[in-house]
């Protein structure tokens, strides 16, 4: 049984196709140079269900969901739907809290941050510089024996809550439908102004989920594991699927006219290029720890990792308290309360990194 | 009787990392016990990388991966 994209080729062509389907989606009404973004999409669906309550960044984006029924699908049909949990899920929920702090305080996730960079967002390239240092900063914990556990084979049920719960929320899309100018549609609320306003149609959002979903399980896609393996191992088949994704995703923009060099008015961006630096710095190293970015443990959750689950709900109830807090970024800057919140996450991820030494610890 | 890695149940890059302190240290055949296809891959292209015989075969949920002796 051999994997086409779990080989060179296979993962560039599924980065690229990841990149590509993001930016059909921008073309198709997501917010500009957020095709996909498991940051702002969790965000707009965490605002969906009322877990925080900033008006323009309310929507059940059909994809987050999608995205991890769609590697569950994958991992079904070739039997790597494998349920597990107990490494660490407590710790895994902070990490995921914590992560969507930094990244919302950036405003995107590795994967935007690659798609403010394709589409000329030069903003972006600071981010991207802080994710590396975060990334190389946890790959020399994980080299110091940092270890969140492993985990114990599980029952079907742990592996399948996660799934189950975003097939139920899609449900709740369809039953609920957008109604045009109200900004609630039975328990959903909706945008009707903002980012959360901007979406694709719900098909092509989920048909485009769907399909990441599937890529993404086989090829193993994760933006942070891509710059780690290639630090610890000189291993470079995750970043080749970057790679794939990022020139992709450039040259879609520039065929389809989306691609607008600059550093000042890039959509849903700011300038301060400290604050750009450190949220993903934060997302780096925080995910670093956690074994994958945001996309990869909707993924993994899809797999049957219960723990990847767990950090998923970490992130969503990280990304309502960003809002409920003001510790999100906005297009102006940093939101009244994002430096000190930036701060405490620091301090919180690199705490988890000098004290998570699992006891007993397979001895060298 | 070779040594043997039980990476079961690890999230990456922790299995990877485990043979790889294993490939630098055994000269001898070596023996990987991973639970994940991500992880037979990964161990799978070190192997190859440092001249190894690879060998994998599944039982049940573990997944053993046989490394042959350090090539000189």
């Amino acid at each position: 049984m051999k994997n086409f994209f779990a080989k060179p080729l296979g993962v560039v062509l599924a980065g690229g196709l990841i990149g590509l389907v993001a930016v059909l989606l921008q073309k198709s009404g997501n917010p500009a140079n957020m095709g996909l973004c498991v940051a702002c999409f969790g965000r707009d669906v965490s605002g969906s269900l009322g877990l925080h309550r900033a008006e323009v960044v309310q929507y059940l984006r059909p994809e987050f969901m999608a995205l991890v029924l769609g590697a569950f699908l994958a991992a079904a049909l070739t039997g790597e739907f494998k349920p597990r949990t107990g490494s660490s899920p407590a710790l895994r929920f902070f990490l995921g809290f914590v992560v969507a702090v930094g990244a919302l305080i950036f405003l995107g996730c590795p994967w935007r941050a690659f798609l403010r960079l394709a589409g000329g967002d030069l903003n972006a390239l600071v981010g991207i510089i802080g994710l590396v240092a975060g990334i190389a900063a946890g790959s020399l914990f994980i080299k110091g024996r940092f270890s969140l556990g492993a985990s114990r084979p599980a029952g079907a049920l742990q592996g399948l809550v996660l799934p189950l719960f975003m097939a139920g929320l899609l449900v709740l899309r369809l039953v609920y439908p957008q109604v045009e100018g109200e900004p609630k549609s039975g328990l959903l609320f909706y945008s009707v102004s903002g980012p959360g306003s901007q979406h694709a149609a719900v098909w092509a959002s989920l048909a485009g989920g769907l399909i990441v979903g599937l890529l993404g399980q086989r090829s193993r896609f994760c933006s942070v594991g891509a710059v780690r393996d290639f630090i610890l191992f000189r291993q470079n088949l995750l970043l080749l699927g970057v790679l794939g994704f990022i020139a992709f995703s450039f040259l879609g923009n520039l065929a389809l006219g989306q691609f607008h060099p600059g550093f000042s008015g890039q959509p849903i961006a700011h300038t301060n290029s400290v604050w750009n630096f450190l949220g993903l710095l934060i997302v780096g190293l925080g995910s670093t720890l956690a074994g994958g970015c945001p996309g990869r443990q909707l993924f993994l959750a899809g797999e049957g990792d219960g723990d990847a689950a767990v950090f998923v709900m970490g992130l969503l109830a990280g990304l309502a308290m960003a809002h409920n807090f003001g510790l999100a970024s906005s297009g102006a800057g940093l939101g009244p309360m994002g430096a000190v919140g930036g701060i405490v996450c620091l301090v919180v991820v690199l705490a988890v990194g000098f004290l998570g030494k699992e006891k007993g610890a397979a001895a060298a | 009787m070779s040594l043997v890695i039980d990476a079961q149940g690890y999230s990456c890059p922790q299995p990877l990392m485990m043979t790889m302190e294993a490939l630098a240290r055994e000269k001898g055949p070596l023996t990987v016990l991973v639970d994940g296809e991500n992880a037979r891959e990964s161990v799978e292209r070190a192997a190859k990388k440092s001249g190894r015989s690879f060998r994998a075969t599944t039982e049940g949920r573990v997944i053993r991966l046989e490394l042959g002796p350090a090539v000189k």
